[in-house]
Formats: C-alpha cells, sequence, structure tokens
C-alpha cells in the first residue's frame, strides 16, 4: 500500500516536470513577522509588474508560478497591522526561487482585523463556508470573562450554540459531536474545561484558526459538519520574552525565545477560583480545578536537511472537581497530546509534510459513595500522516496524502445491577485522499477530491469506503463570485451524549458499535460574494445538509440487553448572510441566518435542541489608536426549542422499601412531557461591550481589557427545571477584566 | 434615510424592553397512573390509582386537588387465584398539600408465591383498563456454612451471604439490631440500622448505607458493629434500660420490573448535569405507574450476652452456647 502511494506521489511530480516550463521560474517564500519570525498566515504577496500573487498559507509559505526569470521584479507583501513592503527580485530560469521576507510591525495601530483570512489576491480560491482567523480577531471581540476560541466562533453565521452558559458549538444543524477539533492535525476529543464552560485552547498559544462550516474538501475526514483547524504559534526566534496575564478565572503564563536553528513557545494556564462559574451554573457552587499546557520546539537547519522544518509539540490539559463530602462524587478528565511533524520544500514547487500524532482522552466519574453510577472513558489516537501539494507552472494544485489512525476506546459503564462493562473497541483507519486544485484560469478554480477508507474503524459492511468532494469558485465578474460545494463525509465515531442534558460533564467517545452503519452526511452549498468596493463585502450561502445513519443514545433502553444505540437521521438547511463594512478606524459586520434543523428517530421528526429559526448579530469594532480599542455586539436568536409539560402526576418514589407499607406516601409530581420540543423558549438577545487600552509601563507592554456581557441584563431562559418550576436563566449583567503583561 | 436611521434604534429599543412571557405547559394529556408494589413477606397488599393534572403557574406542588381515583376495582391473578382489593383511606400527614385522606386500595388475604407469574388489572370507573404483569422473584437461601451465626467480643466482623437460582438478581440488603426503650414508661420496640461502615466528613461521622446490587453477601467489620451498638443509647447514661435482642440480616430481592423502576427513579445523575428530562419506566399497559414485587428474606444473628453487657445494655433473649 505504501508503496504504490509513492509512486503515485513520484508520478505525479515527474509528470509535473516535464511540463514544467524553462522560460519562467517559481517563486516561493515565506512571510513572518520581523519581531519574532512568527508566520503570517493568509497575508497578500504581489508581484507588482506582472499583476499576479498569491495568500500566504498557514504556515506563512506562499508559491508563485510562472514568473519571469532573470528579470528584477517588484514583490509587494502586505499583512493587516504591518508596514507593507517592496523587495525587488530576481528569479532563477526553471527553478524554485525563495525568499524569506520578514514584515515590520505597524507602529500606529491600525485597525487589525478587516481583511485577515480575505486571500483578496487569490480570486478563485476555492474557499466556500471558511473562515479564516487571526487571533488579534478574536481577542477583539468582546469577552466572557476571558477570550475563547468557541465562543468567538458562535459570531459566525451558521454557528449556533445553546446558549450563553456553553461553549459547545453547532453548525449547520449538526451536533457537538460532529465537529472536528484539530491542534496543528491532532483531534482533540473533547477540547472543553469546566462542563463545557470554555474551550482548553488558550488564546495565547495560537497562530491562527481556519474554520470550515461545511464543503470541506478531501484532506480533512472523520467528522460530519465542521472542522476547526488551529495553527500554533512556533515562539520568538529573535529574543526571549515573557506574558502574564490574568482575568476572573485563571492565571497565565507564556514563555518564549530562541533555540539554535529553531525556537520554542511554552504556555500554561490554570484556574485559581471558581467564584465567576457561579454566573454560569445557577448559583450552584463547583469546586472545579483546571489546567492546560501547551509547548513547542522548531528546528530548521538549512545545514541539516535544506527547506527543512521539523516541529515537536505537545497539549495538555486536565480538570478535576474534587468534592471533600465522600458522598458526592468527583469527576476528572484530560487531554494528552503529542505530535512531531517534518515539513518539506524542495527545489522544485513541491511541499510535504510527514507527520506522527498521539491523542488521548480521559475521562472519569469517580462515584465515591454516593448514588451515581460508575463511568470510565479513555480514547487513544496514534496516527501518521503524509501530505504532498505540488503546484504546477500554470498554477493547478494536486495534493496527496496518506492517513493511518489506530484508535481504541474503552466506556466502562457501571449498569443497574454495579456490574461493569466495556463498550470499548479497537480499529485502525487507513485512508487515502487526493485532491486536483484547477486554478489556472483566473474566472474558475476547481478543487475535486476523492477521500478513500481503504480500512475503516467500524466493522460494519455498510462503511462508507469513497467519500468524493466537490467545491468551486466563479468569478462572474471581478466583483461578484459564485460559490459551491458538494461532498460525502462519513463518521465512525460517536459520543454517549443525553440530547436532553444541557450541561454535562464530558462527552465520551466510543467507535460507533459495529451494529450500526457508520453515520454519513451529504453537504450541498451554494454561494455568492459581491465586493464592489473594497471596504464593503456581501455574501450569502445556503445550504443542505442530509444525516443518514445518525447514532443516538436509546433513551428508551431498559433491559440490559437492550441496544445502547439506535440509528436516526438528520436535516437541516438554511440561507446565511454576511456584511462587512470596513475601514482603517472600523469595522461593522452583520450576519443573519435563517436556519431549520431536524432528526428523525422511529419514524419521529422533532427539531434538536439547537435549532434556531432567525439568528441575527451585529459586531462593531473601532479602533481609536494610541492603544485604544472598543467593540460592541449585539446578538439575536428566536426562540430555542424546548418540550412542553403536559401535565404532572403523582409519581410513587421507591425512596426506602424498608418502610412499612400503611405509612407511605412517597410520591411527588412528575412531569410529563409531550412532543420533543415543539415548544420554543423566548427570543434571545444580548449586548456586549468591550474595551482594551495597549501602553508601554518601562520595560513592559501592559493591556487592559474590560468586558461587559449582558449590559442591559436581559432575562435569557437557559431552562425551565420541571421538578421545581425554578426558571433558569442565561448569563446576566456580567463585567469582567483581563490584564496582561509582556517583557 | 432618517426615517430609516431613526427607525433602527427605535426597533432596538423595542426588542430590548421587551419581557417575554413563557409557557413551559401544553395541553394536559389525560394519564392513569397505576402503583402496586407486592411484597412477599405479607398478606397485606396495597395499591394506588390516579390521574394526571396540570398546575396553573410554574409550582408542580402547588396543585392541591387529590388526584387519587376512587371506585376502581382492582384484580390481582396467580394462575386461578384472584385477590380482590377493597378502598379505604388513611389521614395525611400534616405538611401534605392535599387536605383530603390519602385514598389507597388494600387486600389482607395475598401473598405471592416465589417463581410465579403474577397479573394485576385496574378497571376504571370509566371503563377504562389498566394492566400489568410481572415474575414473582425466587426467595433467597443463606448460606449457614459461610455465614456467622452469632455476634461474639472476639470477632473482627459480621458476615452474612446467601444464594439464589435468579436470572440478573437486584438485593436490597440491610443489617438491623432490634431492642427496646423505655418510652413514657412503656418499653418500646425500636431498631438500628448497621451500615457499610462510618464515613468521617466535617468532624461528623455519616453512615454508609450499601446500594442495590447483585451482591450474595454483606459485611460489616466489627468496629463498624460496635459503633451501631453504641449510638442505640448516645447521649443516654442510663445503659441498662436497653434492651438488646437480635441482629437481623435483612435482604429485599427485586423482581426485574421494581428494579428497573428503582434505578430510574431512586438513582440520580452526576451533581452537575443538568438535565431536562427525568427517565421513565413503567410496565403498566395503557397508562404509568409500576407493578412489581419485592421478597423480604431474613435471617437471625443472636448476641452473646457479654457483648451485650460490654456496652452496659440489658441481653433482651437468653445466651448464645
Amino acid at each position: 500500500m505504501k508503496k504504490s502511494i509513492i509512486q503515485l506521489t513520484i508520478a505525479c511530480i515527474l509528470i509535473a516536470s516535464t511540463i514544467y516550463s524553462q522560460d519562467l521560474g517559481t517563486l516561493r517564500g515565506v512571510v513572518t513577522d520581523s519581531t519574532t519570525s512568527e508566520a503570517l498566515a493568509f497575508g497578500n504577496v504581489i508581484v507588482l509588474d506582472l499583476n499576479r500573487g498569491a495568500s500566504t498559507d498557514s504556515r506563512g509559505y506562499f508559491l508563485i508560478p510562472q514568473i519571469t526569470a532573470n528579470k528584477e521584479l517588484t514583490l509587494r507583501v502586505s499583512y493587516v497591522g504591518y508596514l507593507t513592503k517592496n523587495i525587488k527580485i530576481r528569479l532563477t530560469k526553471g527553478k524554485v526561487t525563495h525568499y524569506n521576507i520578514a514584515l515590520v510591525p505597524s507602529t500606529i495601530q491600525m485597525q487589525t482585523i478587516e481583511k485577515i483570512g480575505e486571500k483578496v489576491i487569490e480570486k478563485n480560491e476555492t474557499d466556500i463556508s471558511l473562515q479564516r482567523m487571526a487571533i488579534r480577531q478574536i481577542e477583539a471581540l468582546p469577552q466572557g470573562v476571558e477570550t475563547d476560541v468557541f465562543r468567538s466562533l458562535q459570531y459566525i453565521p451558521g454557528v449556533q450554540s445553546t446558549g450563553d452558559v456553553s461553549a459547545r458549538y453547532f453548525v449547520r444543524g449538526g451536533g457537538s459531536n460532529q465537529n472536528l477539533v484539530l491542534i496543528d492535525g491532532i483531534t482533540i476529543y473533547n477540547p472543553f474545561h469546566a462542563l463545557g464552560l470554555f474551550s482548553v485552547i488558550d488564546p495565547d498559544m495560537i497562530n491562527n484558526i481556519e474554520f470550515y462550516k461545511g464543503g470541506f474538501s478531501a484532506q480533512f475526514g472523520g467528522r460530519l459538519s465542521s472542522v476547526l483547524k488551529i495553527s500554533t504559534n512556533d515562539g520568538n526566534k529573535n529574543k526571549f520574552g515573557a506574558k502574564a496575564s490574568s482575568s476572573f478565572l485563571t492565571g497565565k503564563l507564556l514563555l518564549e525565545g530562541p533555540i539554535p536553528h529553531g525556537s520554542f513557545i511554552l504556555t500554561g494556564r490554570k484556574s485559581y477560583s471558581s467564584s465567576i462559574l457561579k454566573k454560569f451554573l445557577n448559583d450552584q457552587t463547583v469546586p472545579i480545578d483546571f489546567h492546560d499546557f501547551s509547548f513547542k520546539a522548531n528546528y530548521a537547519n538549512p545545514d541539516f536537511i535544506p527547506g527543512s522544518k521539523f516541529s515537536f509539540n505537545g497539549f495538555f490539559s486536565g480538570d478535576n472537581i474534587n468534592n471533600d463530602d465522600p458522598f458526592v462524587e468527583d469527576f476528572k478528565w484530560s487531554n494528552n497530546v503529542l505530535g512531531f511533524k517534518w515539513f518539506q520544500v524542495g527545489d522544485s514547487p513541491l511541499f510535504y509534510e510527514i507527520g506522527l500524532s498521539m491523542s488521548d482522552f480521559k475521562g472519569e466519574i469517580i462515584p465515591k459513595l454516593s448514588n451515581t453510577r460508575a463511568n470510565k472513558n479513555e480514547v487513544t489516537d496514534v496516527g501518521i500522516n503524509m501530505d504532498f501539494t505540488y503546484m504546477f507552472d500554470y498554477k493547478d494544485e494536486i495534493g496527496i496524502g496518506f492517513n493511518v489512525q489506530q484508535i481504541q476506546t474503552n466506556l466502562y459503564i457501571e449498569n443497574d445491577r454495579g456490574v461493569t462493562t466495556d463498550l470499548g473497541n479497537s480499529a485502525a483507519n487507513i485512508s487515502l485522499y487526493a485532491k486536483y486544485k484547477f486554478l489556472q484560469f483566473d474566472f474558475i478554480g476547481v478543487d475535486v477530491g476523492m477521500r478513500m477508507n481503504m480500512t475503516t474503524l467500524s466493522r460494519n459492511k455498510e462503511a462508507e469506503s469513497f467519500e468524493p468532494r466537490v467545491n468551486f469558485t466563479l468569478n462572474v465578474l471581478p466583483e461578484f463570485k459564485i460559490k459551491g460545494a458538494w461532498g460525502v463525509y462519513q463518521q465512525e465515531m460517536t459520543t454517549v451524549s443525553d440530547e436532553n442534558e444541557v450541561i454535562n460533564i464530558f462527552e465520551p467517545w466510543i467507535i460507533t458499535p459495529d451494529y450500526l452503519i457508520p453515520s454519513k452526511s451529504n453537504h450541498y452549498i451554494l454561494g455568492a460574494e459581491l465586493t464592489p468596493w473594497k471596504f464593503l463585502m456581501f455574501s450569502v450561502e445556503g445550504y443542505y445538509k442530509k444525516v443518514e445513519h445518525l447514532p443516538l443514545l436509546n433513551d428508551k433502553k431498559i433491559l440490559s440487553s437492550d441496544p445502547d444505540f439506535i440509528e436516526g437521521e438528520g436535516e437541516s438547511y438554511g440561507a446565511e448572510f454576511l456584511l462587512r463594512l470596513s475601514s482603517d478606524f472600523a469595522t461593522f459586520s452583520s450576519a443573519y441566518t435563517n436556519a431549520f434543523a431536524y432528526k428523525v428517530v422511529d419514524g419521529l421528526r422533532y427539531y434538536p435542541k439547537y435549532d434556531v429559526r432567525h439568528t441575527l448579530n451585529f459586531l462593531l469594532e473601532l479602533n481609536f489608536g494610541a492603544g485604544w480599542s472598543a467593540s460592541a455586539s449585539w446578538i439575536y436568536n428566536s426562540g430555542l426549542p424546548y418540550t412542553q409539560v403536559v401535565g404532572y402526576y403523582d409519581k410513587y418514589y421507591l425512596d426506602d422499601v424498608f418502610l412499612p407499607p400503611t405509612i407511605f406516601d412517597p410520591r411527588r409530581p412528575y412531569a410529563m412531557l409531550g412532543i420533543q420540543n415543539i415548544g420554543r423558549m423566548p427570543d434571545y438577545h444580548r449586548l456586549d461591550l468591550s474595551v482594551s487600552k495597549k501602553f508601554r509601563l518601562g520595560f513592559m507592554n501592559l493591556e487592559v481589557d474590560v468586558s461587559a456581557i449582558n449590559v442591559y441584563d436581559r432575562k435569557n431562559i437557559f431552562y425551565f427545571k420541571r421538578d421545581t418550576g425554578e426558571i433558569v436563566n442565561m448569563l446576566p449583567f456580567l463585567p469582567t477584566a483581563t490584564i496582561k503583561v509582556e517583557l | 434615510m432618517k426615517k430609516l436611521l431613526l427607525a433602527v434604534p427605535i426597533l432596538f429599543l423595542i426588542i430590548v424592553s421587551c419581557e417575554d412571557s413563557f409557557d413551559p405547559y401544553g395541553e394536559l394529556k389525560d394519564q392513569y397512573v397505576f402503583s402496586c408494589v407486592i411484597r412477599g413477606d405479607t398478606t397485606f397488599q396495597t395499591a394506588y390509582v390516579s390521574k394526571s393534572y396540570m398546575v396553573d403557574n410554574y409550582e408542580p406542588y402547588s396543585n392541591t386537588e387529590d388526584p387519587s381515583i376512587k371506585n376502581v376495582q382492582i384484580r390481582i391473578w396467580e394462575n386461578d387465584n384472584v385477590a380482590l382489593f377493597k378502598d379505604t383511606t388513611v389521614i395525611r400527614s400534616i405538611d401534605s398539600k392535599y387536605k383530603t385522606p390519602f385514598s389507597f386500595y388494600y387486600t389482607n388475604e395475598y401473598q405471592p408465591k416465589a417463581g410465579a407469574k403474577i397479573e394485576a388489572e385496574a378497571l376504571l370507573p370509566t371503563g377504562k383498563r389498566l394492566t400489568a404483569s410481572t415474575r414473582v422473584p425466587y426467595s433467597i437461601s443463606f448460606n449457614r456454612t459461610q455465614s456467622d451465626t452469632n455476634i461474639s467480643l472476639t470477632d473482627d466482623y459480621v458476615q452474612v451471604k446467601w444464594q439464589t437460582g435468579q436470572i440478573n438478581p437486584v438485593f436490597i440488603p440491610r443489617m438491623i439490631i432490634y431492642y427496646t426503650k423505655p418510652v413514657n414508661g412503656v418499653q418500646t420496640r425500636f431498631i438500628a440500622v448497621v451500615p457499610l461502615n462510618y464515613v468521617e466528613f466535617n468532624g461528623k461521622s455519616k453512615p454508609n448505607y450499601p446500594k442495590p446490587s447483585g451482591d450474595l453477601a454483606y459485611s460489616v467489620d466489627m468496629g463498624t458493629f460496635k459503633k451501631a451498638m453504641e449510638l442505640i443509647s448516645d447521649g443516654d447514661s442510663n445503659k441498662s434500660q436497653y434492651v438488646i435482642f437480635s441482629t437481623f440480616m435483612e435482604v429485599y430481592s427485586l423482581d426485574v420490573n421494581l428494579s428497573t423502576y428503582y434505578n430510574a427513579t431512586a438513582r440520580n445523575n452526576d451533581a452537575y448535569s443538568v438535565k431536562l428530562t427525568e427517565t421513565d419506566f413503567s410496565n403498566v399497559l395503557n397508562g404509568s405507574g409500576v407493578f412489581g414485587v419485592f421478597m423480604r428474606n431474613y435471617y437471625v444473628l443472636r448476641m452473646k450476652h457479654d457483648f451485650i453487657n460490654s456496652f452496659g445494655y440489658t441481653p433482651g433473649l437468653s445466651d448464645v452456647q
């Protein structure tokens, strides 16, 4: 198998070489920050003399083929927040000429967010449903306690939450377990701290984010709905530095600096107070304690292997809820991730990356002397991946990848009789993908790909072997694009999650049991983008997503012989509108989504808990200069679905079977439920404000951010406690502050 | 344009100032509930029939109208034998939300046979019939060779073992000490429960009782047993007025329906998850509730006089040889 892949790759390269023009050269480069040497992702590079350009990728790399050789040309490199740089270049005929370009940060704080990720140069980039974000963009948003990547996603049209209490997100009608979260290409299985209130990803470790709401191309697999690809910082290659920050919840520390032929970065975060969590958890005190820690080291020595870059990274997070009371259970869960990558560029326009990874999740409910049942989940995911990208001189790209993933899951559950059973499994997924990006004409870009599962995690014979994907962009006019995507996606892992839980500790992962066919979705997406002026962008996207063989927890399971899961179906469709106005001083964006989502189980169709018909949000970001910036956001959602109470009856509770029968009346009202999720909560809306100031104090750079969540203290209903009649609201008016110190 | 600019903030203010009402209720669904838990150790059995109701506010306990249904014909069949239930009432506790007496049905002529299949039917005045069936769990037999027969000063622990032919059994065990003490001049009988152990927390000692399980043994160390003995007269210096009789090992075995119902109602979620539904289980056709059986089995452990005397108590039975 390996042999055939290598042969295929070599064949592609040879074919490409034969048609490589000898009169022209290829320009390759990497764009970095001059002060830190961090890669600047999604920046713009243009050869002014030829009016041809490219955008940098998530590693800061760019490649422009067919550039006149042996002639001095001017290359303009621009990136928002940095001084635009014009450099003279001269290419060698028939060769790849490499330039390292360092941009100097602008001394005047310009508007920092409006153009990041827009890839204005590559007009035919196949990027429907793709949102690119730099960390500064996320930091500019009003913060709930502290900057959180997952919460920031909820400003994107098509991304939904079940309330501001949880950081879990739902994309285009898909469940939260259908979202793939990758840190430097490695899957994080439970990326949440503190009962799902915050993400485990410390923003300080992030360089850039690519978020695919659907229609993602063939290099991604294993999930039905979305991909969140997070690329981490490399660390400062020029000097040692340290950052410390503190919020009401955590203290953080970052250390970075150069090492011979490379750099390192260490980040750590630790909760020190859980009192702010009472605002999220209906005044309940949860003795939660969490931490996360990441490191990355890079090595790029041209004397060792020219064009190579090696990186070794790790990410570790842990949460503990330890109760002193022996009759209240304890909880702990953790993620441990290790990865090694070899990225290589050569003398030909070929990039390749070879990676080894290990992702491990452990979650445990320790009942101690309580009535709670024991539960322990372990996931071990070990993988090898190889990705090759070759760019032809006529700008088309071919991508080939090979991925081997060995996954072992264990889920130990205590049954009604106190007997522990293991629902775990172990299997390997070997997959190969190939995609061809047709980009040679500026008016059209097409990405055609196929993901082939040579072995599947599921032993069910109906597991899908082929996952075809197509993605296109058509430039009808320079200011007007039509985009579309179609694809088949398969997911062979699922969580044991109860749809009726609005807050849970963690969601155990298992390989879909063999008696179920792995779930499969089809995405159909069509959109248009209008940019009549540089400062105005308007886009619309419509989508239809059909999910088959959706595994759902069998809430009617009574006997141990009953299946744990049953099969359902999902369907969702909607339209998303985005308007963005930007200037050097301000950016205003508004997004509206009209969406519909359904699930069908046992022939009964119902709205999932995250089905929101109308979502509207406004976001205003202002940059006043001199380190001052501010933002305001207003979010409106029509009501979330809920299941109505259709009466009560006095239920007999076997509180104490030893009581004599004549004195018993152990009955309490039991709420009978109507058709699932047929009711709708009142509308949700909230205004958030944020002001931040950066300044220098002696040898330190300081940044103070003050945010206020739910400024007019809207009583947004979170849920109705049927057993007590209490209405529990979401976040009240919540002022927060963060201070950062940088050395 | 000016109108549009004016309309936006006005619209915003309208939305912001609106306080939406929230009605968590749908239309009342008529539901009938039949609860009948048959005890294997007595001929006295009870049943209760009620109907669903709605409240007009968010408070589920606000209903004060007794939902019980009267004039229901209840029968239990065991092969060809039938037991008829009669209706009666008892006074409720003072803090009950219902001000009328508690209505229920009873018979004192039925005791189930181990292993028998039994069926219940409740014919409502409306003609609606609620039915259910279950199988009586088998009795257990105590393993006398591996169980202690008496308790003495020299023991390290007290242990009782049992066995059953039932598949996937669920047991609720309880070890109790029978004793009497004078109340208003009259020797009155009490029980003291011996837990699995005592757990120290916040300077207090909390008993840890066993959970329902399929375990075929119950064992407590002598330290725990002695502490249970001491707590009988906690704070009372007149120890000799306490008369100690014997220790009973009670083991309740639940049928499959009752154990499922028990697990669905009595075993809770973890302390922090918020779940909007409660697991429901019913084996009653055309309604809700439960029809189940549990068998009470017991085993007597005598206590030696020197053991009882060591606490200052008075033995109530003759000494064990």
